[in-house]
């Protein structure tokens, strides 16, 4: 976890550098078109959280680890933050470049969606008193709402699309130097990410770990 | 899936079947309750003023999500009430065979109400259409066993959490929206005269979506009903 | 411009609030697992 530290906190820098001065200004869209370099590496980084929600909970079924619960719980945490990163940009780039705060667009669509599951998943959490069940149930709930996600996706682009082309597919139109200043702002997003769950599932752990001692009156297990 | 399993299934469906044919409470519960959405939509919208043919699929939709809401919230109430939830799995290899037949029955009441609902909702939004109604059934069954699929794994996570009420539709309806919006497209087509061929993506994807999740619940049953 | 600007200052506010708030935690738990006492931890239970 030091080490994800260590390496994401000077990557951030490098990544605003990349994205507010290395990296050309778009032609039609001006200096607006900046906010990408977070919109879409924060929507690339909520994936992640989201798919490790997923692999959490599916080992957990296996394994039956309660730090693997812990896991899917702080990642679901900071995958919701990224999402409402993803969402407010996408409101404030769609404004600066359409017009509007809110444009039903595919991508920022599910990326609402997906909010709206993983908020449910952690209002859940809450609801659930027994932390067996707790952890079997978001689980389930985990992989479930994983599952949705490429079915999500899939009908919003087909319901309605005005969103700028797939940077991913072939056929890029975007300049090589912001291709790049993307690149480094994904890789220093992911990073951060990665971090940011390390982090929130340490604080899981050991208070869990101060739980599970308050319970039993004896030594504190630490982990 | 073997001899065990369908026993299983049969057995949990005969009960539920003979439980309604006794009362008849789902579906006239489910019934009037698809009928008063109906009525307060009707009030919403005001189909004197507008024509609500452009928006008939949405409105049609909305109230089956609803009633299907309330059904699958329903699913497990007896066995809670009567404390015979864990019971109901007794035997490990129950677990799945009793979702599916609770996914089968709900299905199967829900499809009934929406039969009685379909003529008074064409009438009361005064909408004149004639969709090619063997197109419009098989629609109507694929998107309620989607929304039911999902809708029961979630009300036996629901039923265990405080709140469960309040809890279900926060965690059922995001998981529903390619389901709502692939039946509404494919409404739309078919009340526009177009035949189930025009909206052939939509619906692969809506009976995509309903053998995934019946798929994955199936399996993740088992660990719903652990006790 | 000024939308880039909120943009950028939307992202690093809710990043730095959320990693101050768990950093936070982790010291005041940490601090709390270590004092004995507090949770049993060779001491008298709370």
């Amino acid at each position: 976890m030091r080490l994800l530290g260590y390496a994401s906190l000077p990557a951030i820098p490098v990544a605003l550098y990349m994205a507010l001065v290395a990296a050309p200004t778009e032609a039609f869209m001006g200096h607006s078109q900046r906010i990408m370099y977070i919109h879409v590496p924060a929507a690339i980084a909520s994936y992640l959280s989201f798919a490790i929600v997923a692999a959490a909970g599916a080992l957990y079924l296996w394994r039956r680890r309660d730090h693997l619960d812990a896991l899917a719980h702080a990642a679901a945490e900071v995958g919701v933050l990224f999402t409402t990163i993803t969402l407010l940009t996408g409101s404030l780039w769609g404004r600066a470049a359409w017009g509007w705060w809110w444009t039903w667009d595919p991508r920022l669509t599910t990326t609402l969606v997906l909010w709206l599951i993983y908020v449910a998943y952690l209002i859940m959490r809450q609801a659930i008193d027994d932390p067996e069940r707790r952890a079997r149930f978001s689980a389930i709930f985990g992989i479930v709402g994983f599952l949705d996600v490429p079915v999500v996706h899939l009908s919003v682009v087909w319901w309605r699309s005005i969103h700028p082309p797939n940077f991913a597919g072939g056929g890029t139109t975007l300049d090589p130097a912001m291709q790049q200043a993307l690149a480094v702002c994904a890789a220093a997003f992911l990073l951060f990410n990665l971090f940011l769950i390390a982090l929130r599932w340490r604080v899981e752990r050991l208070e869990r770990s101060a739980a599970r001692a308050r319970a039993s009156g004896r030594g504190a297990a630490g982990d | 899936m073997n001899r065990h399993f369908w026993r299983v299934v049969a057995a949990v469906m005969a009960r539920e079947i003979t439980a309604e044919l006794r009362g008849r409470e789902t579906v006239t519960a489910l019934g009037a309750f698809a009928l008063v959405v109906l009525v307060i939509f009707g009030f919403a919208l005001n189909p004197v003023a507008v024509d609500l043919e452009p928006v008939f699929a949405g409105v049609y939709w909305l109230a089956l999500a609803f009633a299907a809401l309330v059904a699958v919230g329903r699913s497990f109430a007896r066995e809670k009430e009567a404390g015979t939830l864990e019971a109901v799995a007794a035997l490990p290899a129950d677990a799945g065979a009793v979702y599916a037949a609770k996914v089968a029955v709900t299905t199967l009441w829900l499809a009934l109400v929406a039969a009685l609902l379909t003529p008074p909702f064409f009438v009361l939004l005064d909408v004149e259409a004639s969709p090619p109604w063997g197109a419009w059934a098989l629609t109507t069954l694929a998107g309620l066993a989607g929304l039911v699929s999902a809708g029961t794994l979630l009300s036996a996570l629901a039923v265990h959490a405080r709140g469960a009420d309040l809890l279900l539709p926060l965690l059922l309806l995001p998981l529903e929206v390619p389901v709502l919006m692939a039946a509404v497209r494919i409404g739309e087509s078919l009340l526009a005269g177009e035949p189930l061929s025009a909206a052939g993506g939509w619906f692969r994807l809506l009976v995509g979506y309903d053998i995934v999740f019946f798929v994955a619940a199936l399996v993740l049953f088992d660990y719903v009903a652990e006790v | 411009m000024v939308y880039v600007f909120a943009g950028y200052a939307v992202a690093f506010v809710l990043m730095l609030a959320y990693v101050l708030r768990l950093a936070a935690r982790v010291a005041r738990l940490e601090a709390d697992l270590r004092r004995p006492g507090n949770f049993g931890d060779g001491g008298t239970v709370e």
